[in-house]
């Protein structure tokens, strides 16, 4: 296992170098550039847009660029930001914590009601249940967050009050409300409309996977010897069903999990919440080149990072998986 | 009897008297200022920075507008007036030397910067410093190249030295145009190559009436009152909050919901949504930039400017095609008739020049076509060469037009001329641009038709707008010059109108340097545009000033209680 896990690592390794190598070179050859994002503005001069040139590093040829920040990345310096002039780490940092405070309830919130709805639909395949579910799963995934947003928004906040203050049912946007001090219900009313509209779509798929996963099991020749040597259902379910058709729902979490991260550029955008997905919007719209690396970067690994968690997960849940006989 | 009427018509003029007083007292609590109160102004993108001069993207201005200072600002009817200073240097009162190179400020003695310290005439000389350095980073500096020396003779004196005549030496150091630039504090900065570094572009110590209190990156920038602001009593309002909010739906919302009291230059389609909401005033906003069409006069993406474009170097071609527009279905079609129709480029402010009436008139552009040689032959509507003059015969009329992305009204003005132009013979190639690239493919001419909205500031000298747009000097890579339009005569008006001095004299070449644009056409004017404000009833105060930001008398703000 240890030996696996060191040629894992060793491997991403060399894959985040690829990576960083394909995003700077991708970035720094598209046209315009975060000169030209600023010049249009203040029509600059030849000389001043060299000199800036200069001072941000831009004067010189892409790969020396690069060889430049993959030295300072090693000593842990993702740079300054073009735009703000503030360190990029400051800057993730400073929005990391509201997107990791988002996705992660709403990750919570969508393992715990797509295993049960996804379990209930397949051990009830037909029933009024399962039909329902599954055409409010098809609606979910059609929906584009954006619009379902929108929506959310002016029944929610545009229309509908609540009848006890006066005031809109839910409030538009943020993360809390402004001015007032500390308070959790305050901070569970506006997470409401954000993680729902993300949880929806979310829900939908991991339930239909879980549906499609368990029905494959549920058929199988080891099942109804479970059933003849008297197991109960209730055994039959959670201790051989379920946790089999957890494996590729497993895959799916795991893969999802760098959205923890990297947030929801429309969510954000729709519900003012100060995420990465908005930090990275911007910052492409600005061509703020040190920030996007300092993001993709990030996102990277985490990807890298969440597909070994996931290989090693499955040999504890998985005892066929052997991953120094399959790695060898 | 008698007395018994005396009195009572005597407690009658008692009462009707005492009721009129009441009234009146009610009345006058109704329209004085009342303290107190915390304004939310929602803005679409957060301030990059909080440094004037680092920055332009206007939502800085916003804020740096209520922080910083300059020593003179701009009123609504264009008009300079002093702030920081104590008057305006005039030649009467010694402030300008008799051939306009040494400016004299003298300022007032009694303002202090919001951490208590005195503003003097070092901070001045210390901003002029630091946005002149060349590892400072500051992108906005017009004029700072042009002064040779800042002495300060005594703490509240600046005798500013210049090289040569510089005609906008009021507006240098002020706080006026729509980007809000102002003094910066030498004591609460840092050096100047350092600027781009300094903890005061993040936590700015200014003298005006408000200071920063709070800056949660991504969620809000709240300003309190400065209690040592040099105007008494002001201002009136506690606290202003700008929460960020990208969606411009959610601020419709908001603003009609009344969680929200202002809203800066929203997009026209919703006017009439805000319109028809009782708790809300629209201020219809300023005309500043024109939006124009510009004409590519080298061949695209050649690179040289010496090679003529292949259809547009011909001016006949150029006046086709603005006859071809028709600029009134533009105005009522996309924008709901709120633009002005401008037909030249001086448009604006003590500078306007006599306007131009363009006609719309697509037959008289088919005459010139063919005249010029653009014929259709061969039936499928699309015009080609058939004359001696820039390329080979049978060229086809085909124009790449490239607009900015994100803009839907931009987008459907390019459709509409688009359009108008097909229906001339001439096919059009419409092209959405990330606004960087837009600006890269500018500069290296990869273009024929390219529109976007620029102008000149109204209290602004436009010698230096006009020098970048169409002098043949500022031909990429050196300046702006993106039409490649070189006349012989503008260059040397230009270089007369920098070594006049009176602005009468220069207004006279300004209006010669008009003409000859409009007959020789290198750029099609299309409409000038407001960009209109929403506020809650609740505020009072506010006044439109199209030289300056919204924010420019934030001071003056209050809100219902």
């Amino acid at each position: 296992m240890i030996r696996y896990i060191v040629c894992r690592l060793l491997q991403a390794g060399v894959t985040l170098l690829l990576i960083s190598i394909c995003i700077f070179f991708m970035l720094n050859a598209a046209p315009g550039g975060p000169i030209y994002g600023l010049v249009m503005q203040q029509k600059l001069s030849a000389e001043k847009v060299e000199q800036l040139k200069e001072e941000y590093g831009l004067n010189e040829s892409i790969p020396i660029r690069y060889v430049k920040w993959l030295i300072h990345v090693i000593r842990g310096d993702l740079g300054y930001s073009f735009i703000t002039k503030r360190q990029v780490m400051n800057e993730i940092l400073d929005r990391l914590r509201n997107t990791i405070y988002l996705m992660l309830i709403t990750f919570i919130i969508v393992i715990g009601i797509s295993i049960p709805i996804g379990a209930t639909s397949a051990l009830k395949q037909y029933s009024t249940f399962d039909i329902i579910v599954t055409n409010i799963a098809y609606m979910g995934q059609a929906m584009p967050e954006f619009w379902l947003g929108i929506i959310f928004l002016h029944v929610f906040y545009g229309t509908l009050i609540n009848p006890l203050t006066g005031k809109p049912l839910l409030p538009s946007g943020g993360m809390y409300t402004l001015g007032e001090s500390f308070n959790i219900i305050d901070r569970i009313i506006h997470l409401i409309l954000p993680v729902s509209t993300l949880a929806i779509t979310w829900i939908s798929w991991y339930s239909r996977f879980l549906r499609s996963s368990m029905l494959e099991i549920i058929h199988q020749d080891y099942i109804t010897t479970a059933r003849a040597k008297g197991l109960s259902e209730h055994v039959v379910i959670f201790r051989h069903v379920l946790k089999n058709a957890m494996f590729p729902l497993i895959t799916l979490v795991a893969l999802d999990l760098p959205y923890l991260f990297s947030g929801a550029l429309y969510v954000e955008i729709i519900f003012s919440w100060p995420g990465m997905g908005r930090l990275f919007y911007e910052s492409a719209t600005q061509r703020d080149y040190p920030v996007l690396m300092g993001i993709l970067m990030i996102i990277s690994l985490l990807f890298t990072f969440c597909n070994i968690l996931a290989d090693i997960t499955y040999v504890y849940i998985d005892p066929r998986v052997n991953l120094e006989k399959d790695s060898s | 009897m008698k007395m018994y009427i005396r009195i009572f018509f005597f407690f009658i003029i008692i009462g009707v008297t005492l009721a009129v007083y009441i009234l009146m007292e009610s009345i006058a609590s109704d329209i004085a200022p009342k303290h107190g109160e915390t304004l939310i102004f929602p803005v679409t993108k957060e301030a990059p920075t909080l440094n004037p001069f680092l920055s332009q993207t206007g939502w800085e201005a916003l804020i740096t507008q209520m922080i910083y200072e300059g020593l003179a600002a701009v009123d609504p009817e264009g008009h300079f007036y002093p702030i920081l200073a104590k008057e305006l240097p005039t030649v009467e009162n010694n402030g300008v030397s008799a051939d306009g190179l040494t400016i004299t400020w003298r300022l007032k003695e009694d303002i202090f910067w919001s951490d208590g310290q005195p503003f003097t005439a070092k901070d001045v000389k210390f901003t002029w410093e630091a946005v002149s350095h060349p590892q400072s980073l500051a992108i906005w500096a017009p004029g700072c190249d042009l002064i040779e020396s800042i002495e300060c003779p005594n703490d509240y004196t600046v005798v500013i030295k210049y090289s040569q005549y510089y005609p906008d030496y009021l507006g240098q150091f002020s706080s006026t145009s729509t980007a809000g630039q102002g003094i910066l504090p030498k004591h609460a900065c840092g050096e100047p190559s350092q600027m781009s570094r300094w903890e005061c572009n993040r936590s700015p110590i200014g003298t005006g009436p408000f200071m920063l209190a709070e800056w949660k990156t991504g969620e809000y920038i709240k300003v309190v009152r400065n209690p040592l602001y040099h105007e008494e009593g002001k201002p009136f309002l506690d606290a202003i909050i700008f929460p960020i909010v990208p969606n411009a739906e959610v601020h419709k919302l908001m603003m009609m919901r009344g969680d929200a009291d202002v809203w800066f230059e929203f997009n026209q389609q919703y006017i009439d949504e805000l319109n028809a909401t009782d708790n809300i005033l629209i201020n219809p906003g300023s005309e500043q930039w024109l939006l124009r069409l510009f004409l590519n006069l080298s061949e695209r993406g050649a690179g040289d400017s010496n090679k003529p474009h292949p259809i547009l170097a011909d001016k006949h071609v150029r006046k086709a095609i603005q006859l071809s527009i028709d600029r009134e279905a533009i105005n009522e079609g996309v924008y709901g008739g709120i633009g002005t129709l401008v037909g030249h480029e001086m448009y604006h402010g003590p500078f306007t020049c006599p306007n131009t009436k363009l006609t719309f008139n697509p037959e008289a552009a088919k005459i010139l076509l063919e005249e010029a040689g653009w014929v259709d032959t061969d039936g499928n509507g699309i015009r080609e060469y058939h004359g001696n003059q820039y390329q080979k015969e049978g060229y086809e009329m085909n124009l790449i037009y490239r607009v900015k992305s994100g803009d839907e009204s931009y987008l459907f003005t390019q459709q509409l001329i688009t359009d108008m132009l097909l229906d001339v013979g001439i096919k059009v190639n419409p092209k959405l641009e990330e606004s960087s690239t837009l600006n890269s493919l500018a500069l290296e001419g990869n273009f024929d038709l390219l529109m976007w909205s620029d102008g000149y500031e109204a209290f602004y000298d436009p010698g230096a707008f006009l020098k970048i747009y169409y002098c043949s000097s500022n031909i990429p890579p050196a300046g702006w010059n993106i039409t490649r339009f070189k006349d012989k005569r503008i260059d040397d008006l230009l270089l007369r109108a920098e070594n006049i001095v009176d602005p009468k004299e220069r207004h006279k070449i300004y209006c010669q340097i008009d003409q000859i644009l409009i007959e020789e056409v290198p750029v099609i004017y299309l409409l000038v545009l407001p960009f209109p404000s929403a506020f809650s009833s609740r505020l009072h105060g506010w006044k439109a000033n199209p030289n300056a930001i919204l924010t420019w008398d934030a001071a003056n703000w209050w809100l219902d209680k």
